[in-house]
């Protein structure tokens, strides 16, 4: 009795130390984010202030007026990472929640063959296709359009597709199998019953690909020439290298750009080690 | 029986026609994007690796030059400095999996508010690489950067503070720092996943014999997540490998070439000097070595499985 008292003291004991080394390091690991937050509130002069204000001592909202009404168009910016994120996520909501459903539970001839050369084409690096990519953008027009950067998604990504694959088949066969002796075909099954059984990897498939696409800044890089087509990331680099010493001004448009991405992500959170993490997709 | 069988896909087989056409339906737009795009890609890239294609002047005016884009490459120095960065950043895939793996188990068992934490470690992982390039660039700032203030703070004389990305001597290290912090929380994420599928009974059994925290962990948690190591490792390869939008912002290659990857150097030869029939070829050793690692990898794992 008085062993295992001591035991349990000792797992307690073991615990607090366990939670305060991974939140010291976790709190460490944010440290460059609290700065950024602090930084775009605070006069060129302080920013770099040793020990660091952590809380500006004379906050002001230069930054961000430099950046809001400043010399760039940051509205279109923002008007335009909005479209192409939103666009982007419709297309490969479809396309991967449709191709998941199918290798999952449709039983078609050929259907094994094509996942395994699917699964076998993730070995290959992306590098390979970008210039063939380029390619067929240019020949269809696309090069330097809004289309160049959302037209991918709308054939929906491997990630995308396995995610949903795996979410689908821990449905019970019995279930579609029932849906079609009631003569639901496969599209109506797809729709009204799969669909509301996988909605936590739903969320996580919607927010990866949203994340995915807001922060993209490759193919922007690749594709665009013009700048006013241009999206949050490569408005927000030329507007720093413009403003090469104004870092309250860069700070205040670095936490507009991942505002949406936080909002997001803290109302997805929940899903993604359920669905994520325990289903064995591997982004 | 085989009777029976045969009896039985006869029964099925216009609802298989049916299945057959629907399946296809289904996953048609993920189908011609993989034709489209990937299939075709690998044809076309394969093919103008062995062209002196330029992309200013179009691949209709490209001419076959035969294995001299891939002869090219062994006097090539620029390449020759990308491998040897590659290589070199490749060295914080160990250290980021493991401490990925400690810090994964701990707050799977012992750390109290994990949700809360785990958000905190997964945050850089969502962030924009523009913005972590500009916030590491002020942070690492030579003169006036808190991380030199706070070395200046730790008894570092002046002159001997690095460079960190101004200097090509640090500028990798600065390099490999942030994409260790950068990726953690990812490799945590997917630890805590594949820990919840290790069997308790594994643990008690270990408690019985008397082992503690430390063992427990050598002998049963890192083998038994080799698995997710294995798929983490080579993800981790070919994303180290073809990396380059993130060094494109934060250093672009230099100073000098000392941050200079692979994966930069293809989209600077594919779109920057346009040679781009150089490029496609750089793009297909870049394939030949994560092939290389991943069989290296998958027999490794054999002998373990087997031992």
């Amino acid at each position: 009795m008085e062993r295992k008292k001591s035991a349990k003291k000792k797992q307690i004991m073991g615990r607090c130390v366990a939670t305060l080394l991974v939140w010291f390091l976790g709190i460490a690991m944010v440290i460059p984010f609290v700065w950024m937050f602090s930084t775009s509130f605070k006069g060129m002069n302080e920013v770099f202030t040793f020990p660091i204000e952590w809380l500006p001592t004379r906050p002001t909202l230069k930054g961000y007026t430099a950046l809001l009404f400043g010399k760039i168009p940051y509205f279109t910016y923002f008007l335009n990472s909005v479209k192409v994120s939103l666009i982007a996520v419709f297309g490969t909501f479809f396309s991967c929640t449709m191709a998941g459903y199918a290798y999952a539970k449709v039983n078609f001839a050929g259907r094994d063959k094509l996942f395994l050369m699917k699964l076998a084409a993730t070995m290959l690096p992306g590098m390979v296709t970008i210039l063939p990519t380029y390619i067929i953008y240019s020949k269809l027009g696309l090069l330097n359009s809004h289309a160049s950067l959302w037209l991918g998604y709308f054939f929906g990504g491997t990630f995308g597709v396995f995610l949903m694959r795996q979410a689908f088949l821990s449905i019970p066969d019995s279930l579609i199998e029932s849906a079609r002796l009631d003569g639901a075909g496969h599209f109506r099954i797809y729709w009204s019953i799969a669909m509301p059984n996988v909605k936590s990897s739903t969320s996580t498939l919607l927010f990866m690909y949203f994340l995915w696409s807001w922060n993209d800044y490759e193919k922007p890089l690749m594709y665009l020439w013009t700048p006013k087509l241009f999206t949050l990331p490569m408005a927000v680099k030329s507007f720093s290298d413009d403003q090469s010493q104004n870092y309250p001004a860069i700070m205040a448009a670095n936490v507009l750009m991942l505002l949406p991405i936080m909002i997001a992500f803290v109302t997805c959170q929940k899903f993604f080690v359920e669905s994520l993490v325990g289903s064995g997709v591997k982004g | 029986m085989t009777r029976e069988r045969k009896k039985r896909q006869k029964e099925r087989k216009p609802g298989r026609r049916m299945d057959t056409i629907s399946g296809y339906l289904l996953v048609a737009p993920n189908l011609i994007g993989f034709l489209v795009f990937t299939l075709f890609g690998i044809g076309f890239s394969l093919v103008m690796a062995f062209t002196d294609w330029n992309l200013v002047r179009g691949y209709e005016e490209a001419n076959f030059v035969g294995l001299k884009n891939f002869t090219d490459m062994f006097t090539d120095p620029y390449l020759k400095a990308c491998l040897i960065n590659n290589a070199k950043l490749l060295l914080v895939l160990p250290i980021q999996l493991f401490l990925a793996a400690v810090l994964a188990s701990l707050m799977n068992k012992a750390v109290y508010g994990k949700a809360g934490v785990r958000a905190m470690y997964f945050l850089p992982y969502v962030t924009n690489i523009v913005a972590i390039a500009t916030i590491w660039e002020a942070l690492f700032h030579k003169t006036k950067g808190p991380v030199n203030a706070l070395l200046m703070v730790l008894g570092i004389s002046e002159s001997a503070l690095p460079g960190w990305l101004s200097s090509s001597q640090w500028a990798l290290l600065a390099v490999a720092i942030v994409l260790l912090w950068k990726d953690l929380g990812y490799s945590i994420l997917m630890y805590s996943g594949a820990l919840q599928q290790i069997p308790q009974e594994l643990y008690e059994a270990a408690e019985v014999d008397g082992a503690g925290v430390v063992a427990k962990f050598l002998h049963i948690t890192i083998p038994q997540l080799a698995p997710m190591t294995f798929m983490l490792t080579i993800l981790g390869v070919v994303s180290s490998l073809q990396m380059w939008g993130f060094v494109q912002v934060i250093t672009n290659g230099g100073p000098g070439t000392s941050t200079y990857t692979l994966g930069l150097y293809i989209y600077r030869s594919s779109f920057i000097t346009n040679r781009t029939g150089y490029a496609c070829a750089l793009a297909w050793l870049l394939t030949v070595l994560v092939l290389i690692f991943a069989i290296f990898r998958c027999r490794e794992e054999r002998k373990f499985s087997v031992e």
